[in-house]
């Protein structure tokens, strides 16, 4: 049993240490990326995003999807204008939409779409606002996909604000490689985060027949660094609690040991130290991984 | 025997939990002495210098608490900066500035210490710097690292240190330039420190060349490089170089029936044909053409594309 216990506690400690180590590795990736983002904007592959928003009605969130300063970059926003209408109303008078002609593609099933809009050129002319009967996440981003301009779909929730520097960091990484060569880049940190080629959507179906499973491993990436956060979500623990319960494991851990209770002692231990680096991984991730972020966001689409 | 592997496991977990938290909080009290006290001297480090860079003579500055941990680095930081925004100010004061508190060898120091992205970062801020041979040549025993980031931030130091050398540099790199290191090239170029020359690059028979060469025909919109670019979509190069000429075309906005364009699409592969048609109707062109250029089962795609910028007013 003793055994069976050591083991797992040196599984925790190597587990969490190598998830500081990657977390670490990814902050000096993205600040030499930070240090260079002027460049992206001018990569001449030609490295395009297009953000796609279902149920993303705050004025406050699309202007910040759309203040990403790079330039083949695009925010396809859908919006079912009966079910919302003084949003979508307060949305094309906002970025003065043009209603322009939906044909589909046939690319994608999309069905329920009554009218496409884009921004007027020179304004806002990255945001293009789709109206569509609302009959799930999936056939919006579906119907956000086929009318994107650009190879790669990064989809958005509501309430996920871009971070400073996201888009230029998904740039960094897709342009690291031959083009075409990368399918799904994602984040499991901060918000979920899932950057994937069109042609890999468009080979699955669309985003209600699970995209992800079928890119193979050789063309994914994971970044272990936040790309999107939800500000003000998640549970705070008051500081005071937290320092309660670090004398707690202190003191634990100090009977433990001086009476011989040496399983007791490795556990409070390992607590501890899952603990030093969660906070160590934190303090490397902007600060940004405090929030507990419920598991299943992470599967929310996919 | 589990006994005493459990006590010593202990003692490690205890060990690094107590490193971990030393650290954190190392971080944590650095973290807020520097938040406040560098802005304020990056502040005063910019307006000292600009102040010399103005006046061009006399000498050397004295920075306020240059002695004080981290400040060098601010320093440093404020010149690369403030030599990338120069543009046609004669930098010698801001060389003489490196010279005189030695920020090249101390960067060059940091660099020997660190390794991977930390190492390309410093060499990035080297390259940033106004550099002489001396410090690209010491930079250079880092060209063979294993980590193509600092391989090519050496390049960026040597191009910095001797823009004169510039073709032959890139010539020689041994690794295809990806996009994002091209788009570094490029603010080299921008900035004035390489030759905006595009013919040697386009014709030359090196990929990095060319690739460079196509970028800068794209940036600065150059049409009479149409020639060339139809030359290379027409030639038997490596498909990305076509590709990325065909792409340069649709920047330019060229007319694109000519055969040379028709064979290159005719090599694409259909989802490659698709991005194109894709920025096509992005950048513009007309259904007409784009029925010409693709065949009957790709049309229904590309009208429907165009029509998704158009209203019908009829």
């Amino acid at each position: 049993m003793k055994l069976v216990l050591l083991l797992f506690f040196a599984a925790a400690a190597v587990y969490a240490c190598t998830l500081l180590l990657l977390v670490l590795r990814a902050r000096e990736r993205r600040l030499l990326a930070a240090a260079a983002r002027a460049a992206y904007s001018d990569a001449p592959d030609g490295i395009g995003i297009s953000v796609l928003c279902s149920g993303v009605t705050s004025p406050a969130q699309l202007e910040n999807l759309l203040s990403s300063e790079y330039s083949r970059y695009e925010v396809v926003a859908v919006l079912d204008s009966r079910r919302q209408v003084a949003e979508f109303g307060a949305l094309a008078a906002r970025y003065r939409m043009i209603r322009v002609e939906w044909v589909s593609t046939g690319e994608l099933e999309v069905t329920g779409v009554r009218a496409l809009g884009r921004s007027r050129k020179r304004c806002f002319r990255r945001l293009v606002l789709v109206d569509r009967v609302f009959d799930g996440a999936a056939g919006d981003l579906d119907a956000a996909a086929a009318v994107a301009t650009y190879d790669y779909l990064l989809p958005v929730g509501a309430g996920q604000y871009l971070l400073p520097g996201a888009v230029e960091r998904l740039v960094a990484e897709l342009g690291s490689e031959p083009p075409g060569t990368l399918d799904l880049v994602r984040s499991h940190l901060g918000e979920p985060a899932v950057l994937l080629s069109r042609e890999a959507l468009v080979a699955a179906g669309g985003f209600g027949m699970r995209p992800l499973r079928g890119i193979p491993r050789s063309r994914r990436r994971i970044l272990w660094e936040p790309l999107l956060a939800r500000p003000g979500s998640g549970w705070r623990v008051p500081r005071r609690w937290l320092l309660l319960l670090a004398a707690l494991l202190a003191a634990a851990f100090g009977l433990s040991a001086a009476a011989g209770w040496w399983t007791a002692a490795a556990a409070s231990v390992t607590a501890a130290l899952v603990w030093t680096a969660a906070a160590c991984a934190s303090q490397a991730g902007s600060g940004r991984l405090r929030h507990f972020i419920p598991l299943r966001r992470i599967f929310r689409y996919y | 025997m589990t006994e005493r592997l459990l006590i010593v496991y202990t003692a490690l977990a205890a060990l690094a939990t107590a490193v971990l938290f030393a650290a954190l909080c190392v971080a944590k009290l650095r973290a807020r002495r520097r938040s406040g006290r560098d802005a304020v001297l990056r502040s005063k480090y910019l307006r000292i210098l600009m102040l010399y860079l103005l006046s061009g003579e006399g000498p050397v500055p004295r920075f306020p608490l240059i002695r004080r941990a981290g400040a060098r680095r601010l320093l440093a930081e404020t010149v690369a900066g403030l030599t990338g925004v120069t543009c046609g100010l004669d930098v010698a004061p801001l060389r003489r500035v490196v010279a005189e508190y030695g920020l090249d060898r101390w960067l060059l120091g940091c660099i020997r210490r660190t390794s991977g992205c930390r190492r390309a970062r410093g060499l990035m801020l080297l390259a940033r710097l106004p550099l002489d041979g001396a410090v690209a040549a010491r930079a250079a025993r880092y060209a063979r690292s294993r980590n193509r980031r600092v391989r090519f931030q050496v390049l960026m130091v040597q191009l910095s240190a001797d823009p004169s050398m510039a073709l032959r540099l890139m010539a020689e790199y041994p690794a295809p330039f990806s996009a994002c290191e091209v788009g570094e090239i490029l603010i080299l170029l921008r900035r004035g420190m390489l030759p905006i020359a595009y013919g040697p690059l386009v014709e030359s028979p090196c990929r990095n060349l060319r690739v460079v060469g196509l970028s800068i025909v794209r940036q600065f919109g150059i049409e009479e490089a149409e020639r060339h670019l139809l030359r290379i979509v027409d030639g038997d190069e490596a498909p990305e170089l076509g590709r990325e000429a065909l792409y340069t075309l649709c920047a330019l906005r060229r007319p694109l029936t000519r055969r040379h364009v028709g064979r290159r699409l005719t090599a694409m592969s259909p989802a490659e044909r698709k991005a194109l048609m894709r920025y096509m109707a992005a950048e513009g062109y007309s259904p007409g053409l784009l029925r010409r250029l693709f065949d009957a089962r790709e049309r229904t795609y590309c009208e429907s594309l165009v029509q998704s910028y158009k209203r019908s007013l009829a």
